[in-house]
């Protein structure tokens, strides 16, 4: 066997490994195209590597370099851990500085856009609590800022979670008028500007933990609750 | 997109935009139902049906000023009465018993009263409070504020 026939074994061997031919579909998915385009050359190789053939001594005919272009030309997609950032869900409990004890929290989150030193994201938040006579459920839309310097970078198993809004949050509370047999209701509408700080950690893949506090303006209690929750994403 | 949650957050912070927590209770009374009892000097109890009838004013013997309720009952009945603040939490019960039926044209004798205080004694603070009157499966309000 001829040195070019090494060469040529090692390119073959690289290029059909299940690793490399993982990576092209996941990450590039226009070079498996590519690559099965320049397909024959290399099964002629192949053979050419297996049994001594004249076909194979030739190393015109293993055209490497058309692989590379479609490359370059194609962006890249994100990958796997920025995608799965992009929506999410939080189940949550936070405990609220005010009259109720906790409130229990479901949310759904979603990335919109990347712009200037922002990532923006949009929530949708249901709260409900309940204490003694007075129960109240609050459906809560959200509009947030969060710094691009404080994303951290998608291998990170935990990062810094800050960022800032605004918000509109629809609030019903239902009174019991104990003794009476009667129920009070009181909706109100509130808009409101929130920062939130806290910390988020990867558990598996997709399941994760994160707390933080929201801190509120105007309000009589700034701090309005610090929240525990788990998110899909 | 920006430009809408940027119009409806304005929306909403004009509609809304205060000061108050979010989870805080709110403020059910007064409400869009205010109700308010009459004064007893202006009409005598009719005979068949339940009234009541208050006032604020200063009862014989005492130092201060409260809310004097009185009532007529056409037949004996469970009577309850309480004082709620204004984010509807109890703050206490005035009276509650099995009262015999009015003297027909009368009200009960003497007037319940609420001396502006809580269960514990202690004076309310100054607010809005609504009052709740039952007589069987009669219930009646009356929003009252305390100076």
């Amino acid at each position: 066997m001829t040195r070019g026939h090494w060469i040529a074994a090692a390119f073959v061997a690289f290029f059909l490994s299940p690793a490399t031919t993982a990576l092209a579909q996941e990450v590039t998915p226009p070079d498996s195209m590519a690559f099965e385009e320049a397909a024959p050359p290399d099964s002629t190789a192949v053979e050419g590597a297996t049994t001594p053939d004249s076909t194979a001594t030739n190393p015109a005919t293993l055209d490497l370099s058309p692989k590379e272009e479609p490359a370059s030309e194609t962006a890249p997609e994100p990958p796997d851990e920025e995608r799965l950032d992009r929506d999410r869900f939080e189940w949550g409990v936070g405990v609220v500085d005010g009259y109720f004890d906790w409130v229990g929290t479901f949310a759904y989150r979603r990335f919109l856009r990347e712009g200037g030193p922002f990532q923006q994201h949009v929530m949708i938040e249901v709260a409900g609590a309940k204490k003694d006579y007075l129960g109240e459920g609050a459906v809560s839309l959200l509009y947030l800022f969060r710094p691009l310097k404080t994303v951290g970078r998608p291998g990170w198993r935990v990062r810094p979670l800050l960022e800032f809004g605004g918000a509109g949050h629809l609030v019903i509370q239902v009174a019991d008028i104990a003794g009476f047999s009667d129920t009070g209701f009181h909706t109100k509408v509130y808009g409101k500007m929130h920062a939130f700080a806290g910390v988020e950690a990867m558990i598996t893949h997709r399941w994760g933990l994160l707390v933080r506090g929201r801190f509120t303006m105007p309000a009589d209690r700034p701090l309005d609750y610090a929240q525990a929750a788990i998110f899909l994403r | 997109m920006v430009a809408v949650a940027a119009l409806v957050l304005t929306v909403l912070v004009q509609a809304g935009c205060n000061s108050d927590s979010i989870h805080s209770p709110q403020k059910f009374f007064p409400g869009s139902q205010l109700t308010a009892w009459s004064d007893c000097s202006k009409f005598a109890a009719p005979g068949n049906s339940v009234a009541i009838c208050a006032s604020v004013g200063l009862l014989p013997g005492a130092s201060s000023p409260s809310y004097n309720i009185q009532f007529f009952l056409p037949s004996a009945a469970h009577v309850q009465i309480a004082v709620f603040n204004e984010h509807a939490a109890l703050i206490k019960v005035i009276f509650e018993a099995n009262e015999p039926p009015s003297i027909p044209g009368s009200f009960r004798t003497p007037p319940i009263s609420w001396d502006f205080t809580d269960a514990k004694g202690v004076r309310v603070p100054p607010g809005d409070y609504r009052l709740y009157f039952q007589a069987g499966d009669f219930v009646s309000t009356s929003d009252l504020e305390v100076p």
